[in-house]
């Protein structure tokens, strides 16, 4: 390979390069940097409020600032705290693990933060946990509806007593996001194993699991004051518009609330973009387009079913990369059991189904085929949660496409008001 | 800029007075003026620096801002400290500060620790607040000042007159470290630092805060912000001009670097009315200068660069406070409302151009290329830069064969005044020198702008571009320079390598690895050559990381490399175990 044909391939991988950054001191909120220091070693003292200083070195710091709970909505910055806690954790050669709730998640985090982040799901983890702690397998029911997948049976778990916790000194510090969707048992049973440092980052709003914490459950089984836990209240993430057309899905959990809106981020307002199925080819263009105009943008493209994704997966890669600059973007999935090496660190085009996305940042989100979303008649809160959860994936835009003459309930839950959602037609 | 004929700040009228060539030209005059106002022996001795009492992270803001600045430059990321009693004056000890103002600048949170930033004030001038019996008295540094406990000082003051940042103990020196790492634009390990609790009175000084402050004042910070952006992003970009570079011609990038850090009225040829015509201008007064008359401007009458540095006065009125969107918003709010003051040729144009750039970030069925070659001008080319990239790191490595000199030099200054100083990580903020340079340009203009009165003494000099420390005829030095950089890079294909070999038979051995020659003894000599054209073009054209540029710039100063940043720290301290991290 000549020299010249090699420099170009480095300079479109570099093009496409994304990774995790270290936020700039302006970025980082007074309470996000109170949460980030609390407890750690060279911050200790950062809990208490006036005046309740600490020494630095590690041995200042409480009991009760050695547990945190930071819950907010979507993007409040709860990831990217916990990767920076993470970080911290890993300066200050503090024993640590990141947990989060599955593969895509643990993929995204370790490729923005680098291969050196000691984490993986906490699924996997706390089945080795499980094994060494009690010196028996973690019981598990059977599997259901075809699946392979065997969900842990928490009550058998409690049932066994652990013949080696942990002591307390060694125990390593847990950094767990997205932690509204562990289960109560899941917690309870790491202070029985004799876990004591926890940071969990979560979010009521969106649970996407039967079996998850409500935040009273996190409080509850760790031990942390109400006055302890930490808020994060401003979007960091959304611009304004985004975070107005999020806020029309919010359901109003009070435990909960929704982000404070961006006072003063302007952004382009979201799109409804109705398109006559003939003109599909030429949205999946303009999709690849959006990416090859900034390679290192990711747009996820965030489908209702799997054969929705198939459809637009097929789509998207057959799009022709001559009339493009940086050829064809990476065009990935994600689904059960098929986890291919999506890179987080590259920019490109996920095409995933709705459930998949939670936790997951887009720099533009394009909610496909909205029509194809399944509507319950007596549970409209539903498709909003689901809705709520897809919308704040976006940083910068969110478009949502709809085939027109598509008969579908979607539209009671969609604002009206062209301020919160344009809508245009492509025929 | 305050002129000799204007009052200033403060009212104070300078006179005329003997130079004593000390600090040197106006500065040196001003203060003979004051000195012949007051003599200079009613006042104590003249302190060469003052110390402010902040909390660590306050300091770790000001030190990513370049700035030593009023409590309304922290925005929501403020905490209490002795900023806050005074707006828009810096209040610094001259002598140890009291154990009350360490109170006062940790009590908001258990986290914070105090710390002391020692600032030199030996190069400047100008007036200045001390308390005095009844309130405050307005006074002229230096002279005027002598044995006042507590000046107040217009603020701000550039970073690079830290001389020494001071901490309570070790654990807190340590902690303020640690807590540098966690951010990506805090230059902590460009500034020494020391631990001595006796610093830290436990009790008496001054109380806090004092009776009498000076009135409030506005500062202006964010087109100085946006000032260090642009010098940043032209500092950067000042290689990147392959035409230039090529045919051995003029090097737009560097001269509109050097115009800007030095603003100078004699701006290259090559530089169009667009983007050359308001640069010294702008770098000068922090804002653009209105359109002549009420006169519609057109294409003919300098309607694009009208457009081109309102646009900059739009994005610098917000630097590093707004987000990109939102900063594209204002782009796209402000193209709205100037296409209504054009001729209607320009309009047509404007609101095409407008509207290309909302459709962006949407699904347009465009891409780069065709947004080049729909538009052929520097600045409809640069403003689509701002919606293609994010970042000004991702500007720096934008490449498109399309672009030319001046539209990237348009696009540096746009990223630049819409990122600010702030928001550069400190791998685009070019080391500790060029940081230096910067802050005390930025913090000039932000004194110019407010018409203070208080100068700041002569700036350190400009930091000069690879481009410009390998142009003409090339010394020993920049050859091994040269070979240095190429290495770093892998610039393989710009290096020759010559093998001097004494008479002999040789046996060429040719394998699928290489080759090599086998013969007896030793080479005469080795010699590396670097093909000049070609590491033009590579200069000019490659993204080159920012610790090979710093290395070579070592090089090409005299040493032998410049250490890596956060090392360069530890070697300038001296001695002693109280100095902080080591």
């Amino acid at each position: 390979m000549d020299r010249e044909r090699e420099r170009e391939i480095v300079r479109v991988l570099a093009a496409r390069r994304r990774t995790f950054e270290l936020p700039g001191i302006h970025e980082l909120s007074k309470v996000a940097e109170r949460a980030v220091r609390r407890g750690t070693g060279a911050g200790a003292g950062g809990g208490a409020g006036a005046g309740g200083g600490a020494s630095a070195g590690g041995s200042g710091s409480s009991p009760k600032e050695e547990r945190t709970l930071v819950v907010g909505g979507p993007g409040t910055g709860k990831t990217v705290l916990c990767l920076h806690r993470a970080g911290r954790h890993r300066r200050l050669k503090e024993h640590y693990r990141f947990l989060v709730w599955n593969h895509l998640l643990h993929r995204a985090s370790r490729q923005l933060h680098g291969e050196e982040l000691a984490g993986e799901t906490w699924e996997s983890w706390f089945d080795r946990i499980f094994r060494e702690r009690t010196g028996r397998a973690l019981p598990r029911e059977p599997a259901e509806g075809g699946d392979d997948y065997r969900p842990i049976d928490w009550e058998a778990a409690q049932r066994v007593v652990p013949t080696r916790p942990l002591v307390p000194a060694y125990a390593p510090w847990l950094v767990i996001d997205e932690g509204q969707d562990m289960p109560p048992q899941f917690y309870r049973m790491l202070v029985e194993f004799g876990f004591t440092r926890f940071f969990v980052a979560a979010d009521q709003n969106q649970q996407i699991t039967e079996r998850h914490s409500s935040r009273q459950d996190i409080e509850t089984e760790l031990d942390i004051d109400a006055e302890d836990v930490i808020i994060l209240k401003c979007n960091y993430r959304n611009s304004t518009p985004v975070a107005k057309l999020a806020r029309a899905f919010h359901t109003g959990d009070p435990a909960n609330p929704p982000p404070d809106l961006p006072i003063d981020r302007p952004g382009p307002v979201p799109l409804l973009l109705n398109y006559a199925p003939k003109r599909f080819p030429d949205i999946c263009g303009r999709i690849v387009k959006l990416v090859d105009r900034d390679p290192r943008r990711l747009v996820g493209v965030i489908t209702p079913d799997n054969e929705t994704r198939e459809c637009y997966l097929d789509r998207l890669r057959r799009v022709d990369e001559a009339g493009l600059d940086h050829g064809a973007p990476v065009i990935e999935t994600f689904y059960g059991n098929h986890r291919p090496d999506v890179r987080f660190d590259e920019g490109g085009i996920l095409v995933i189904n709705a459930q998949a996305c939670k936790g997951l940042e887009f720099d533009v989100a394009v909610l496909a085929d909205i029509d194809r979303h399944h509507v319950s008649p007596t549970d409209l809160d539903a498709v909003r949660k689901r809705f709520y959860v897809m919308v704040a994936r976006a940083r910068e835009r969110v478009i949502l496409l709809r085939q027109r003459g598509v008969e579908s309930r979607i539209e009671e839950i969609l604002p009206d008001k062209p301020a919160v959602l344009q809508r245009k037609d492509l025929v | 800029m305050t002129t000799p004929e204007q009052p200033g700040l403060l009212g104070i009228q300078p006179g005329t007075g003997p130079r004593d060539g000390g600090a040197g030209g106006r500065a040196a005059s001003r203060r003979d003026a004051a000195v012949g106002a007051i003599p200079a022996a009613a006042f104590g001795a003249v302190p060469e620096r003052g110390c402010l009492v902040t909390n660590h992270l306050n300091l770790l803001y000001m030190l990513a801002a370049g700035l030593v600045m009023p409590r309304s430059g922290f925005g929501d990321k403020y905490y209490r400290d002795t900023l806050e009693s005074c707006p828009g004056w810096i209040p610094l000890f001259t002598g140890r500060p009291g154990r009350a103002a360490v109170e006062h600048s940790i009590a908001e949170a258990g986290h914070l620790k105090p710390c002391q930033v020692v600032v030199s004030l030996l190069d400047c001038s100008g007036p200045v607040m001390v308390p005095g019996p009844g309130g405050v008295e307005k006074r002229r540094w230096p002279h005027e000042v002598g044995g006042a406990p507590l000046i107040f000082v217009p603020a701000p003051l550039p970073a690079s007159a830290v001389e020494e940042i001071r901490f309570g103990s070790l654990d807190d020196a340590k902690a303020c470290e640690a807590d540098a790492l966690d951010y990506g634009n805090v230059p902590m390990g460009d500034f020494e630092s020391r631990a001595d609790r006796r610093l830290f009175a436990p009790t008496g000084g001054l109380a806090w805060p004092p009776p009498h402050v000076p009135p409030e004042r506005a500062v202006p910070l964010a087109a100085a912000q946006a000032a260090g952006g642009m010098l940043a992003l032209l500092g950067l970009l000042a290689n990147r001009d392959p035409g230039g570079i090529l045919a051995g011609g003029e090097l737009l990038g560097l001269a509109a670097c050097q115009a800007a850090f030095d603003p100078v009225e004699d701006l290259p040829s090559g530089l169009s009315a667009t983007v050359g015509a308001g640069l010294t201008a702008w770098m000068r007064n922090g804002l653009s200068p209105a359109p002549p008359g009420a006169a519609l401007p057109g294409i003919d009458g300098g309607g694009a660069r009208h457009l081109f540095w309102g646009a900059i006065d739009t994005l610098a009125a917000r630097a590093g406070v707004a987000g990109v969107d939102e900063a594209n918003v204002l782009l796209l709010d402000y193209l709205d409302r100037e296409s209504t003051k054009l001729d209607e040729r320009l309009r047509q144009h404007v609101v095409e151009l407008r509207d290309t750039l909302e459709s962006l970030t949407g699904l347009a069925d465009l891409t780069a290329s065709d947004l080049f070659e729909r538009f052929k001008t520097p600045l409809p080319r640069a403003m689509s830069l701002l919606f293609l990239r994010s970042t000004c790191a991702d500007l720096v490595a934008f490449e498109h064969e399309a672009l030319n000199a001046e539209d990237r030099l348009a696009a540096a200054l746009l990223f630049g005044a819409r990122a600010g100083w702030l928001a550069l990580p400190l791998s685009l903020r070019g080391g500790a020198a060029a940081s230096a340079a910067v802050s005390h340009r930025m913090a000039a203009l932000s004194h110019r702008l407010a018409d203070t009165g208080f100068e700041l003494g002569p700036a350190p000099a400009r930091p000069k571009p690879l481009a410009e420390l390998f142009a003409g005829e090339w010394s020993a030095r920049q050859q091994d320079a040269a070979v240095a950089l190429a290495r770093r890079q892998k610039w393989t294909d710009c290096l020759r390598t010559r093998v001097r070999l004494g008479p002999g038979d040789y046996a060429l051995k040719v394998g699928r690895g290489g080759a090599e020659i086998v013969f007896p003894g030793e080479p005469r000599a080795v010699e590396t050559e670097v093909d000049r054209p070609r590491f033009g073009t590579l200069l000019a054209t490659a993204s080159i990381a920012p610790e090979h540029e710093a290395a070579v710039i070592g090089m090409l100063a005299g040493g032998a490399a410049t250490a890596p940043r956060g090392r360069r720290r530890n070697d300038r301290r001296r001695g002693g175990d109280r100095r902080a991290g080591g």
